[in-house]
């Protein structure tokens, strides 16, 4: 596929067990042993103050988006730099939404106990952490999930320019990857592949003086994800 | 740009097993939505579904997928639609790069999974693994894509409702990138207690058979099944009728709520917009709307209000498919701009099934009796959870 | 049975537990309060867990959401409902 050199990365956020960091720098590192990603999001949500009721509503997988949007946005406002119809958000994973899907299974499994949560339900749908995102950002644009088998970085960098509308001029794009400590005893190696990596690209970015942002490409993304 | 055409489809769904079975049904008005049978469930016997009346070893009989081998009810659904839109083309040119597979769906194996984990939790020593390894989404496309012999690109989206759809705009910009020449589009997604349950937790699954577009509409019936359409450029199609042209298409986010659509439909209203935009067609060139029309209260109203936004005064016959094989999920999308295209060719806009009476907050009532479309353009919906919204818009080739 | 207080007191705590309201300790919920809109702000998913609290917690089931717009007005409310069915 063409390769997606007419965006520039403007931004990064990555979050690892204990570590929030963003653009180069630790944003947050954690002083609990917690190794879950979804717990370091909700220690960094306190500790940086960040003030969203509907933050703990939400699932883990999209605790995690949430915040790794957040911080992005907070140093790239996308929806105010453009026309929010123009902004869009893409995001793929391997994990789909099993953060939420087995917690309800859990509330319809037994007969005996059968009280299906229409809370937990909402989130057994990986692209729900696409509407959070939207809705606390005001992002209005192009969006989409996409399920992969395996880690696939190369992905979006050479996709960019192919699968986008021509009007988008901006976006969040990345993996979040979520395996919830539940599933350790049956797949023990997924739970330690949980991160989170986002970038935002942009068409035209404004740049300060000094400010040089890398071509949106496989090999500056493999640097980043890294 | 690159004109891209629709030149094969293939579906199956509770209204029929192959195009030529929905075609009946919709010429017909015959609703494929009954009480749930198949599927074991405690609501088995007085849910209302959209149940393709087969079992899964009958299923993989007709895809040819040898039932001995692991698979889901989403991948066999996936797998008889595929094989029936690629009927006309040469094993070699499924096989060559230049043909992508693209494929949504929500509920991936989880069918299997949910028989398997009861006994599993109760016993670690029952149930077998082989049932389970199908489990995610990409499951579905990857065995699609093995028994179809697509060796190039292909992936899963995830986007709940509008799954199929997207899968369909995705495979149309691929088109136009250049990137490829032909792209086979669509979705599936099977029953499962998992979201029988859920809806009925939103309170938005109704126990009648659903009215799109009523004012006494009480919900949703879940459906299921899948539908697939063959993307070309005109080159790549060869000597294969084209039966409609994609003229463009549009994905927005609501940006309102989880579940619910805002109540001026926003997300709908510009995702509409920005497709005629995109396909250089304005609202008077528009024949009809294949709405999302679910039945749900919410739904029916802020796309009802989308529409009135953007067409006026004019508003061109408004129809929902949904009475003839419930809310089929992720296949919702390609399924029913299938059906369209079906109709449309023969000269007749699909009626809204269950209609009784017109809702009081809305000028329009959808599209019921006999008419002809008065012209061979179509804006067909789909919008999933999460504010997902995506429309389309087609040319009924002659 | 729960004195009134009691079940008040209760619910607080089962509704921060369903609701995941984890910035809120029972103190903070006045029982007089709305809990949609203003007050609490819960919306209409939150409307259908506490549904699922009456249910689980207490084996009453509320058929639709249009019911449960007088009893889930307040914590007071949803007390008051619960005592009506009890004694009933």
């Amino acid at each position: 596929m063409t390769s997606g050199t007419s965006f520039q990365i403007t931004g990064y956020c990555k979050i690892s067990p204990g570590l929030v960091y963003r653009n180069g720098e630790v944003v947050f590192q954690s002083h609990s042993q917690s190794t879950d990603i979804s717990e370091t999001a909700a220690e960094a949500y306190r500790a940086l103050k960040i003030n969203y009721p509907k933050f703990f509503k939400m699932d883990r997988l999209c605790r995690v988006s949430y915040l790794a949007a957040k911080l992005l946005l907070d140093r790239r406002n996308l929806p105010l730099l453009y026309n929010p119809y123009n902004v869009g958000v893409f995001l793929s994973n391997t994990s789909s939404s099993i953060a939420s899907d087995l917690p309800f299974y859990g509330t319809i499994r037994d007969a005996g106990n059968f009280f299906p949560s229409p809370a937990v339900f909402t989130y057994t749908l990986s692209n729900i952490s696409l509407g959070e995102i939207c809705i606390s950002s005001g992002i209005k644009g192009e969006n989409c999930f996409f399920h992969h088998a395996a880690d696939d970085y190369g992905f979006f960098p050479s996709a960019a320019a192919d699968i986008l509308h021509a009007e988008t001029s901006a976006c969040i794009m990345g993996s979040i990857e979520y395996f919830p400590p539940e599933v350790k005893t049956v797949f023990p190696e997924k739970h330690s592949r949980n991160h989170a990596v986002l970038v935002t690209i942009e068409k035209k970015p404004e740049t300060r003086s000094g400010e040089d942002f890398p071509a949106f490409t496989a090999e500056e993304y493999k640097k980043i994800y890294a | 740009m690159t004109d891209v055409f629709i030149t094969g489809a293939g579906s199956i769904s509770a209204a029929g097993d192959s195009v030529d079975d929905s075609l009946r049904a919709i010429r017909s008005l015959k609703t494929g939505i009954s009480p749930i049978s198949i599927l074991e469930s405690r609501h088995t016997g007085h849910f209302l579904a959209g149940e393709i009346k087969k079992s899964n070893e009958n299923l993989a009989e007709m895809a040819g997928w040898d039932f001995s081998e692991p698979t889901s009810r989403t991948a066999l659904l996936a797998m008889i639609a595929a094989k029936e839109a690629v009927r006309n083309i040469e094993r070699a040119d499924l096989k060559n790069p230049r043909t992508a597979l693209i494929s949504g769906n929500s509920v991936g194996g989880m069918g299997n999974t949910e028989k398997f984990y009861s006994d599993f939790r109760k016993n670690n020593d029952s149930g077998h693994l082989r049932d389970v390894i199908c489990h995610e989404c990409g499951s579905s496309t990857e065995q699609t894509a093995l028994l179809l012999g697509i060796d190039g690109f292909s992936t899963t989206i995830s986007t709940a409702c509008s799954s199929s759809l997207n899968a369909i705009l995705l495979g149309l910009r691929l088109i136009r990138s250049g990137a490829y020449d032909r792209v086979i589009a669509g979705g599936s997604d099977g029953l499962a207690r998992f979201t029988i349950n859920g809806f009925n937790s939103l309170m938005i699954y109704s126990n009648e058979i659903c009215r799109p577009f009523s004012a006494d509409r009480k919900g949703l019936n879940l459906g299921e099944g899948a539908g697939f359409v063959v993307l070309e450029t005109a080159d790549a199609a060869g000597s294969r009728k084209k039966l409609a042209r994609v003229l463009g298409g549009a994905n927005t986010c609501d940006a309102y709520h989880q579940t619910a659509s805002s109540p001026d439909g926003e997300g709908a209203y510009e995702a509409m917009r920005l497709a005629m935009k995109s396909a250089a067609v304005n609202s008077a060139d528009i024949g009809f709307i294949k709405a999302h029309g679910t039945a749900t209260p919410n739904n029916d109203l802020s796309e009802g209000k989308a529409i009135e936004r953007l067409f006026g005064n004019e508003i061109p016959p408004v129809t929902s498919t949904k009475g003839y094989t419930g809310h089929t999920l992720g296949a919702s999308g390609s399924i029913e701009v299938i059906f369209s295209i079906l109709a449309a060719r023969e000269g007749f806009i699909p009626q809204n099934l269950n209609f009784n009476s017109k809702m009081p907050e809305l000028s329009f009532a959808p599209h019921t009796g006999v008419s002809v479309p008065a012209t061979p353009f179509i804006l067909a919906n789909a919008f999933g959870f999460g504010g997902n919204n995506t429309s389309i818009v087609l040319e009924i080739c002659t | 049975m729960d004195s009134k207080e009691e079940l008040v007191a209760k619910l607080k705590v089962q509704i921060i537990e369903a609701l995941k309201l984890e910035d809120k300790k029972p103190e903070d919920i006045n029982p007089d309060e709305p809990l949609f809109m203003d007050g609490l702000g819960l919306d209409s998913i939150d409307a259908l867990e506490l549904i699922v609290i009456l249910e689980k917690n207490y084996g009453l089931k509320i058929e639709t959401a249009e019911e449960g717009k007088t009893i889930f007005k307040t914590v007071h409310t949803m007390a008051d409902y619960i005592i009506s069915k009890k004694s009933a």
